[in-house]
Parts: structure tokens; C-alpha cells; sequence
């Protein structure tokens, strides 16, 4: 664990230099422990793969202090594994119709459309981060038989619910946006609705596991091509 | 709010609702939005009489135009810009009463690049997550997540005449300050070349890097000759969480300032974080600029950024009677 200055009011914490699950259960379980020790000095947080962000009100504590209290509080979490997140399972209708990279991805691969659709819906992700946009989860890790590199060219325009690869990540376009990653299907769950409570189905540390369906399903579940 | 407000006639090159910003949504990956400067725009509410997080809008550049439907006050800060009242010019950084059917016309802004607006009680507009900040990225905030729109109206309390109250120019934030920009070393800034942070903090006058037109409320994007050994940089950094006024250095060489409306998390290399109330400045600052950085420590961060807000809030506005 290393600690470092982000800003006038905010230190990071560096718990390692990868991604993995254990490094992502530490970075869960501090923010849990951070959140109940030290939230009266606490502006927001913003955990990632391997870090996480403290922005603190500077009027109440000094940047030193609230150092000691970090290594104070998370000196004894090195060791003990967080507990999981819940399992979320979000409907893909896999198809050239709603991922336009799906045979991109099998050709890149010398595999079939369905062996990319049994391997990338037979695999359980972590979600790993929260960023780049409103809801959008950063997934992993994906089959390596799977990881495919960014589109060279990004798309002005990725439909809403894309369910897509970059390398070794996956995710689900929570909103229409531009975009670089590879689609290979649609996902009907709306991934962050401000009317809901909670805002997002997952939040970091959850499980998720895509389950295929038709389009028929697809369209019944609310889902737009 | 039985129709008393603005009508937008010319909505400005591109105009936002903001308050102070909506904070405790990093989570969700929101960013905060709020006002670019920052401190103007806590003048023109005080101004007003209102309290700091009341919405008021800010105007880039200017060249906008609208009518009251109800008698109101109002208060202008932020860039130089001519300024009329049913065609007759008044001046900025003070309040004024508008009648029932006023028309007010803001040109286009010469000195500065962002003009604050606030209304006597603030906007009445229905806050998304605890705030109306404007962020068209996300698409939230604001009326419809949009910049203003020509035909758009925007409500308030109607306010009869009362006294107004002004700010001497010597009192001012300064709008084209060639200061350097203070940077708080952090991050990962250990593991970076020497030669490219001698760079980016001593570079000679003739070479300094200036800011591009390409830059706008999420990031501050530099042009020129890119920094020392930027190919040397350590390769694949994972994704982590940046904050207002991070430096990141894509593979370019060239900066980017991230300024209010930043992402939430980030994968560039980062040098440091320049401090809150030069990113206020900057957010003044014509495309072109020449930016030059210099190091800070977090305590003199802290007591630049103290002192200022201290400085605001024991100056007593003139009254205009």
C-alpha cells in the first residue's frame, strides 16, 4: 500500500500494480473501512482497479493526519478477503443485428460467432471500476481466447446497451456515446436510470454473468435494435 | 412558479445553468460540473444577495439575449463584456433592477472568456441528484441536460427595486493574468523521466507551451513542443480516479488540464494536480495563452486556496443607492 497526493484535498491510495481479484477485494474493502472510520472528513471517493481516489474536506483535517489515520485503519485489512458483491445476471441477444463486431471478433480468433457467444457468456466478471461515463462498468477479465484490441477508429456513435470487448475488459454501454470497444451484442437492462434506486444494477465488486436470449426476449425485456 | 422568469431570444455561443456543482456522484461515474471560475461566480450571487449553491448561469463567450416576464434583480460577473438593459449600457461586476418586459443584451465578452449571471434568489430550477449543474457529456442538469436553447425560460421569484450592490475593479478577479499555473506534484509523478518534469516546470519563455482552442469545461488541452523524454514514461498504467485539475500526459507529449466537467477515472500517466483557484484563472484564459507551470506544495495549496475564499467573504460590496 502506497499513499500519494492527488490534489490540494484529495491522496491516492495505490494497493498494486495489476489487475486481479484479490488486488480489487483490497481496494472493496478499504473503501468499506474508510467509509465507516473516516467519513467526516470525506468528500467522495473513487475506487478503480488497484486505487483509490480520497477527496477530503481539507477545513477538518490535515493531509498528514488523515494519512496516519489511512495506514492506521487499513494496516490490518492486508490480509483478510472481502466479502463478494452480489451476482447480477444482465440479458445479451447476441447477433451481427445487435453487435456489429461479433464476427470481427470470431475471425480475429479463427472461431465461430458461437463459440465467441458460449465463451463470452460462460465466463463470470468482476466489475471492476465505474467511470468514463454515467453507469459504465468496467468488466474483466475476459477469456484470452476472447481479448480483442480496440477498434483502430472509434465509432461517433455506439448504441445504448452494447455489450462490447476491448482487450481483456468487457462492458455495456450504459448510454449512447462514442466509443472504441468491440460490439457483439445488446443488453436490455438499463445499466444507470436516474428515476431508479440504486441508480446502477452493479456497483464495484459485483459478479456479473451475461445470459443469452432471443430477440424476441430481447424486445420483451424492453430492449431497442 | 405562475410564470415569472427569462425568456432566452439568443441563447449564446453556449450557455449552462450551474450551481456549486453536484458532489458525492463519483461513484456512479458523474462528475461534479459547477462553475469554471469559480470565484466569479460566487460574486455574482453574492451580489444578488443570494446564498453561494443558488443556480446562475454561465456564459462562454457570450452573445446572449433575453426578456424578464416579471420585475427581478440581477448581477453580471465574470469576462468583460458590454452589457445592456432595454438598450442602454450598464456595467458588469454590480446588480441591477430589471422591469416587467426588460430585455437584457450581453455581448460578446473581450477580456475573459466566462460570464456569470445569477438572478435574485437564484434559478428555480428542480435539481437532478442534489444539484442543477449543467453537464452535456452526461446529459443532466440544467432544463433538459442541454446548454440553453433560443425559447427556453428559465423561472425566478419575482424581486422589487431595492438597493444594488457593486464590487470595485480593484477588487476583482484579474482576467488575463500571465501567472504561472501552481502544480502540486503527486500521483506517480516519482516515477517519472527527470528530464520530462524539469521540462514541464522550467521550460524557457520562448518554448513554453500554449493553450489550445481545442479545450473546454472537461480538459485544457495544450499545443507546442512536446515535453522531454514523454517516450520514456513507464508503460501501462491501469485506469485510476482523476479529481479537478489533474495534469495528464497522453502519449503526445502535450498536457491536458482536467477541468470541471472531467471524467472520472483516467489511464494517462499523471504529473500532479494544479491548484483550485488557478484552474478559476485559467478557465479565464483566451485559446493561445502562454502556459507556463510552477510546483507548489500542498500547504501553500491549502492557504492560497483559504486565503481566498477568506478574501471573499470579508469583502463588503459598495451599495448603490
Amino acid at each position: 500500500m502506497k499513499i500519494a497526493v492527488a490534489a490540494e484535498n484529495a491522496l491516492v491510495i495505490y494497493f498494486g500494480e495489476t489487475i486481479n481479484p484479490d488486488t480489487l477485494a483490497r481496494v472493496r474493502q478499504a473503501v468499506t473501512i474508510i467509509e465507516s472510520e473516516l467519513e467526516e472528513y470525506l468528500v467522495d471517493l473513487i475506487p478503480s482497479y488497484a486505487s483509490i481516489v480520497i477527496i477530503y474536506r481539507e477545513e477538518k483535517i490535515r493531509p498528514a493526519a488523515l494519512r496516519r489515520l489511512l495506514r492506521e485503519h487499513l494496516a490490518n485489512s492486508e490480509t483478510v478477503p472481502s466479502n463478494s458483491g452480489k451476482r447480477v445476471e444482465l440479458p445479451v441477444y447476441y447477433s451481427i443485428e445487435s453487435g456489429p463486431d461479433l464476427q470481427l471478433v470470431a475471425d480475429y480468433h479463427g472461431i465461430d460467432v458461437e463459440e465467441v457467444i458460449h465463451r463470452h457468456s460462460n465466463s463470470e466478471y468482476l466489475v471492476y471500476a465505474i467511470g468514463f461515463a454515467p453507469g459504465f462498468a468496467y468488466l474483466g477479465e475476459v477469456d484470452a481466447a476472447l481479448a480483442t484490441p480496440r477498434r483502430s477508429t472509434p465509432r461517433l456513435r455506439v448504441p445504448q446497451g452494447s455489450v462490447a470487448i476491448a482487450d481483456r475488459q468487457t462492458a455495456v454501454y450504459p448510454s449512447p456515446s462514442p466509443g472504441g470497444w468491440n460490439l457483439i451484442g445488446r443488453c436490455p437492462t438499463p445499466m444507470f436510470s436516474l428515476q431508479s434506486s440504486p441508480q446502477m444494477p452493479v456497483s464495484v465488486g459485483d459478479t456479473v454473468v451475461f445470459v443469452p436470449v432471443s430477440k424476441k426476449d430481447f424486445i420483451r425485456l424492453g430492449g431497442e435494435l | 412558479m405562475n410564470g415569472s422568469g427569462f425568456y432566452v431570444i439568443r441563447p449564446g455561443m453556449h450557455s449552462l445553468i450551474q450551481d456549486l456543482g453536484r458532489q458525492g456522484c463519483y461513484r456512479l461515474g458523474l462528475t461534479t460540473g459547477g462553475p469554471a471560475d469559480k470565484l466569479s461566480f460566487l460574486w455574482a450571487n453574492r451580489l444578488c444577495g443570494n446564498r453561494a449553491h443558488s443556480a446562475a448561469l454561465e456564459i462562454t463567450f457570450g452573445g446572449m439575449e433575453m426578456e424578464a416576464t416579471d420585475e427581478t434583480r440581477i448581477a453580471i460577473t465574470g469576462a468583460q463584456a458590454p452589457i445592456s438593459i432595454d438598450g442602454k449600457p450598464v456595467d458588469n461586476w454590480r446588480s441591477h433592477h430589471l422591469g416587467k418586459g426588460s430585455r437584457l443584451t450581453i455581448g460578446t465578452a473581450s477580456r475573459g472568456a466566462r460570464i456569470y449571471l445569477a438572478v435574485s434568489g437564484g434559478f428555480q430550477i428542480p435539481p437532478t441528484l442534489a444539484s442543477v449543474a449543467t453537464v452535456t457529456r452526461e446529459a443532466i442538469g440544467g432544463l433538459k441536460g442541454t446548454a440553453l436553447n433560443k425559447g427556453d425560460f428559465l423561472p425566478f421569484i419575482p424581486t422589487g427595486k431595492d438597493r444594488d450592490f457593486a464590487l470595485p475593479p480593484q477588487l476583482r478577479p484579474t482576467m488575463d493574468s500571465a501567472a504561472p499555473l501552481r502544480v502540486i506534484p503527486g500521483w506517480r509523478a516519482a516515477d517519472l523521466p527527470r528530464a520530462l518534469k524539469r521540462d514541464f516546470f522550467y521550460r524557457s519563455d520562448d518554448r513554453l507551451l500554449s493553450l489550445s482552442a481545442d479545450s473546454n469545461r472537461m480538459g485544457y488541452r495544450l499545443s507546442g513542443e512536446p515535453l522531454a523524454d514523454i517516450d520514456r514514461i513507464p508503460a501501462a498504467m491501469l485506469s485510476e480516479g482523476i479529481v479537478a485539475g489533474t495534469v495528464q500526459l497522453p502519449a503526445s507529449g502535450l498536457p491536458i488540464i482536467m477541468h470541471c466537467d472531467h471524467q472520472t477515472i483516467g489511464g494517462y500517466p499523471k504529473i500532479g494536480t494544479v491548484i483550485s483557484t488557478d484552474l478559476w484563472r485559467l478557465a479565464q484564459l483566451p485559446a493561445g495563452s502562454r502556459i507556463r507551470f510552477t510546483p507548489i506544495t500542498v500547504a501553500n495549496a491549502q492557504h492560497i486556496h483559504r486565503q481566498t475564499l477568506r478574501m471573499f467573504e470579508s469583502t463588503v460590496p459598495w451599495i448603490i443607492d
